[in-house]
């Protein structure tokens, strides 16, 4: 009935006790395509991923690849499905074998890939390939991860991450231990390699300027739920939650002013109710009580005041919309 | 390569032919830069480029991580490069304060931030009432509660701390705030507030600011004067338009190019 490849629907996920994650639903497509996520530090991005990858189990709701439930997997499914999902983190140096060289980090890839028959020369011929797709030469396969930069490194895990010729790539903030110059490089890497191979990604990143190049949906995540999501472009452009506005305000702009604070950042926030509330410059008596997702304007937003802010932007930033 | 700026004034930061080695090896080359009163000068550059070695050698901390420093930072008449002890304390109570890029590590873990506060201002000769009235008003001012004092460092935000890291320099008076990545470690929306907040103190108290980043869209909204450094030497420095809107370097357009825009592709 759906072509989704991979489903969250109403996750919430907890560690302990303490739920981190509420009511969170997402779809993921066949590429190419991208689902963004973000967010501040905190508001339970990563655990999403961590639920996508198997890593965590959610408390109620439930991950689905295509028809299955990920937590009734069998063990032979299971091993298939981290090969369709693939994670790529922040840091190659953390992320690969300090002890292991290049060309070792990609032949153990592909030992559990559907490439494992290769031996010998066929399968010197696949590594260098998939350096080559990311843009390194194949001169780099003995070097260990500390002999090579961090640019390279993080194009060695992406090349791992294909090994397998997955569907799916987990970006969890691929390019934020990078150089702007580097960063711009992977960007491009990543935007050509979605559209070469099919790939769907999900994205994680505090980031908003880098979504736009590789999603064309953004979920926005405040204190472990989804206060808006849609098309990047009406998100990013016209937000209409008052978080999401706040990240966009507090972008800093090449030769603009210094970028405006909407609302109070560094205030934490609520447990019940509106969890924005503290913060929100517009908050009324009714955000005492949690808003629904309801859907609006072609997104889907939780916020009572969606329609005005809308309707108005500039409520954010007026004097008499400070409590 | 020269710092354009009233010139009546006096700079309150003078650096002449600045070299920090580590051995052989030249990680940070400054030829000349003057720091005016109410001026923001940026240091901006990728990883490797020698901003950071040039903030602290500007500093008189160069040597302290193993680097040798050559030629003359001139702060009120001290040359830092090879002050005493003493002068350097003087000049870090009065002139120049460091705001870090990890507020929660700059400050000591086994003590509540009232006490810091406190031997802050002791070490530079403010005590007793004189020294409680300063840091109220430094805490009001950047807009801190005064019950933060009671708290250790790991029970404030990263926002918090940072914030009670510029108190301090506001309590102690000093005439230049030297922020070394000040809120790369902190979001996107507490950044907003703290740019705000450094911006504020320069217009109102006329404090200068060496601000070093990786970021230049950020270091664009606050920097008269911009210096592009890479591989430790510098690239570039001209004002902020100069650099944004007609880079001479073909390093400075490189940079310029690679800072994502959102909404570029709309």
């Amino acid at each position: 009935m759906t072509a989704d490849l991979l489903r969250v629907d109403g996750v919430t996920l907890s560690y302990g006790k303490r739920a981190v994650v509420h009511d969170v639903s997402l779809a993921l497509t066949k590429g190419p395509t991208g689902v963004a996520l973000v967010g501040e530090s905190g508001s339970g991005k990563t655990t999403v991923a961590r639920a996508l990858l198997g890593m965590i189990g959610p408390t109620s709701g439930r991950v689905m690849f295509g028809e299955t439930d990920v937590s009734q997997f069998t063990r032979s499914e299971r091993a298939a499905y981290r090969r369709t999902v693939q994670p790529v983190f922040q840091d190659g140096t953390e992320a690969l074998d300090p002890r292991m060289s290049v060309g070792k980090a990609l032949a153990e890839a592909l030992s559990v890939s559907p490439d494992a028959h290769l031996r010998g020369a066929a399968k010197a011929r696949r590594i260098a390939e998939l350096l080559d797709d990311v843009g390194l030469s194949s001169g780099i396969v003995d070097r260990l991860p500390h002999q090579i930069s961090g640019g390279q490194r993080q194009r060695v895990c992406i090349a791992r991450a294909l090994a397998v010729r997955p569907q799916v790539l987990l970006l969890d903030e691929p390019t934020s231990a990078l150089d702007v110059t580097v960063q711009s490089k992977i960007l491009e890497l990543l935007r050509r390699l979605q559209q070469e191979h099919s790939l769907t990604y999900l994205l994680i990143t505090h980031n908003l300027a880098i979504v736009e190049s590789l999603c064309s949906y953004t979920a926005v995540m405040f204190a472990g739920r989804v206060v808006e999501q849609g098309p990047t472009r009406e998100v990013l452009m016209s937000p209409s939650h008052p978080y999401t506005a706040s990240l966009i305000a507090a972008l800093p702009r090449m030769g603009g002013q210094i970028p405006t604070a909407v609302g109070r950042a560094d205030v934490g926030f609520a447990d019940s109710g509106c969890s924005f509330r503290m913060r929100c410059p517009i908050a009324v008596d009714a955000c005492v009580s949690s808003p629904e997702l309801a859907s609006i304007g072609g997104r889907h937003v939780s916020c009572f005041r969606a329609d005005d802010v809308m309707l108005n932007p500039r409520i954010l930033n007026s004097k008499e919309a400070t409590p | 390569m020269t710092a354009q700026a009233a010139p009546t004034a006096r700079p309150l930061i003078s650096v002449r032919d600045m070299r920090v080695t580590y051995g052989d090896r030249l990680v940070s080359h400054l030829p000349e830069l003057d720091v005016y009163e109410g001026e923001c000068v940026a240091l901006v550059g990728e990883s490797g480029s020698g901003k950071t070695s040039a903030l602290l050698a500007i500093l008189g901390l160069g040597d302290f991580s193993g680097a040798h420093v050559a030629g003359s930072v001139l702060i009120n008449g001290v040359n830092v490069v090879d002050a005493t002890q003493a002068q350097l304390r003087r000049v870090h109570g009065t002139a120049i304060t460091l705001v870090s890029q990890s507020p929660q590590a700059a400050l000591n873990p086994t003590m509540r931030l009232g006490r810091l506060a406190k031997l802050a201002l002791k070490q530079h000769g403010v005590r007793g009432r004189e020294a409680n009235a300063r840091i109220g008003d430094a805490l009001s001012r950047v807009v801190l509660p005064n019950e933060i004092l009671k708290r250790y460092p790991h029970e404030v935000s990263g926002g918090q701390a940072q914030r009670f890291c510029i108190a301090l320099a506001v309590a102690l008076q000093v005439q230049c705030i030297a922020a070394d990545e000040p809120t790369s470690a902190l979001d996107v929306t507490v950044q907003a507030e703290i740019l705000r907040l450094l911006d504020e103190l320069r217009r109102e108290r006329n404090m200068a600011m060496v601000l070093v980043s990786h970021d230049l869209a950020l270091v664009s909204t606050l920097a008269d004067r911009i210096v592009v450094m890479k591989d430790g030497e510098v690239v570039e420095i001209g004002s902020r338009d100069e650099v944004l809107h007609s880079p001479k370097a073909d390093y400075t357009r490189e940079l310029l190019a690679a800072v994502p825009v959102l909404g570029a592709t709309s």
